[in-house]
């Protein structure tokens, strides 16, 4: 095989214990939001938010909070 | 006004006279008490409880490198979060 594709997951956070996920996949995508808006898009500690909220988040979510940005209606300051 | 039954069960002398209640009360105090001290926790502690979200928008980052569980088999939370630090 080429070389082995490294297949993780986001790592546990205190912040964030049970079972329910859903601050933990909210908070990573403002934050890879935030992260990105205040340092630009190639500062590479904002890929482990973006790693984080694209594991836990549902894809209908991100799809429909990229939307709300477009509109500005997202209901968290980035 | 009828006679009532006064300050039966009320007082510690009426007590007295029905012994068996008395562990009744305690256990119920205590039990009231824990319940007390565990809705308490929940409303100071809980790390998905904020009061004010001006001074405090985020309250699960006070638990980035501890525990609020009560019991949580074999976790070291004194890792800090692996979230970096971008601000």
């Amino acid at each position: 095989m080429a070389d082995e594709v490294k297949i993780g997951t986001a790592p546990f956070d205190p912040r964030f214990p049970n079972q329910n996920q859903t601050k933990h996949c909210f908070t990573s995508f403002v934050d890879y939001k935030r992260c990105t808006k205040l340092r630009g898009e190639d500062y590479a500690p904002c890929k482990y938010f973006e790693k984080a909220y694209n594991s836990l988040c549902p894809n209908a979510w991100v799809e429909k909070w990229e939307s709300q940005i477009e509109e500005g209606t997202f209901p968290t300051k980035i | 006004m009828g006679k009532g039954i006064g300050l039966s069960g009320m007082t510690w002398t009426s007590m007295k006279k029905h012994t068996a209640v008395i562990p009744l009360y305690a256990l119920c105090a205590a039990g009231a008490g824990l319940a007390g001290f565990y809705l308490w926790r929940l409303a100071a502690k809980s790390p998905e409880v904020t009061w004010n979200r001006k001074t405090n928008p985020e309250p699960w980052n006070a638990y980035e490198n501890k525990q609020y569980k009560f019991l949580s088999s074999g976790r070291d939370y004194t890792e800090a979060s692996p979230a970096p630090k971008y601000k």
